[in-house]
């Protein structure tokens, strides 16, 4: 009986309720890992020490379906689809002002506390207030001349999720 | 009573017609995307590549780009009509601060706004080695225009989008 059953399980008939019990659990992971939980793989050093180059991990696209993105938050971007994809660190929100002075970001004049960056080249960048429906966003890796990092506002409209891990 | 064996006949000619059917709809699209398939071989560099293979490559601009094409990479500070030849020139040029490159696009849509013109937005990555020895590891949402020519599609405008903006 019990190999019947194992023969059943990695063997099964091609009934008709078979395949419909696949294409319907096709068609449930599609959807879910296509369009809610949607798989990355990490190319690139912009986040490090947080996210290394070849790493993995998966991006919930229903992070900000109740709240818009929080100062701390690790968001994708979204560039012309969801294939790739940009990973960044909210550091401002609209209406506020960032600057960096000598590698240190400034948010309204006062000094944000990031343990998260390791290293810091010596970035200066005048100040200059984020538009209504954008974050300021920036990569935890600043161990790099500020014209090789890219960062900058964006609208809240581009990100498409948050990973979960 | 119908048979099966003419019931699945049936039904295959009908999937193979709307195939078909698909196929004729989507030509000019794919034929859009064919020319972005020509662009991604077109800059990529393997190491090692000899001076007149790079010209050869350079050449090969006639078939991808229109006379004069349109580049606006705010990046870059770059915001010109550039003739043929200069991007044959510039190709040759360019190659050289390369050892190795590698462009691939993703997310291609392509909207036709009138006959003959396509607009397609699209992500370019660009990875590789340059020639000190440095790695290239660059994302760019592209916003391009194709006019249609007696011989196919070519690229009249090309513009690299600012998804972030210092």
């Amino acid at each position: 009986m019990a190999q019947f059953r194992l023969r059943e399980f990695f063997f099964p008939s091609l009934t008709p309720r078979f395949l419909i019990r696949v294409a319907a659990v096709a068609l449930v992971a599609y959807l879910f890992f296509g369009h809610l939980l949607i798989p990355m793989f990490i190319r690139g050093r912009s986040m490090e020490p947080t996210y290394h180059d070849g790493g993995f991990t998966f991006c919930w696209r229903g992070s900000y379906l109740f709240h818009p993105p929080r100062r701390g938050d690790i968001v994708a971007v979204k560039l012309a689809g969801e294939k790739v994809m940009l990973l960044k660190r909210v550091v401002a929100l609209e209406g506020e002002e960032v600057e960096f002075r000598n590698g240190v970001l400034f948010v309204d004049g006062k000094p944000l506390d990031e343990p998260y960056v390791k290293n810091r080249f010596a970035w200066d960048l005048p100040p200059r207030k984020i538009e209504p429906g954008c974050v300021y966003l920036v990569g935890d890796n600043r161990g790099m001349p500020i014209e090789e990092h890219d960062f900058g506002q964006t609208p809240i409209s581009r990100i498409a999720g948050k990973p979960i891990w | 009573m119908v048979d099966k064996k003419r019931l699945a006949a049936g039904a295959a000619l009908a999937a193979l017609a709307i195939y078909t059917l698909y196929c004729f709809a989507h030509l000019e699209e794919r034929r859009v995307k064919k020319r972005f398939a020509a662009l991604a071989e077109w800059a990529r560099k393997e190491p090692g590549e000899q001076p007149m293979e790079a010209l050869l490559k350079a050449r090969g601009a006639q078939k991808i780009f229109a006379d004069p094409c349109r580049f606006e990479i705010e990046a870059y500070e770059v915001s010109a009509s550039v003739s043929l030849q200069e991007i044959m020139a510039y190709a040759v040029q360019g190659r050289e601060r390369f050892a190795e490159l590698d462009l691939k696009f993703y997310d291609v849509t392509v909207a036709f706004p009138e006959k003959g013109l396509a607009q397609v937005t699209a992500t370019a990555r660009l990875t590789g080695k340059r020639a000190g020895g440095g790695p290239i590891n660059e994302t760019h949402e592209l916003d391009c225009t194709l006019k249609k020519t007696g011989d196919g599609w070519r690229f009249t405008k090309i513009k690299a989008v600012e998804v972030l903006k210092k």
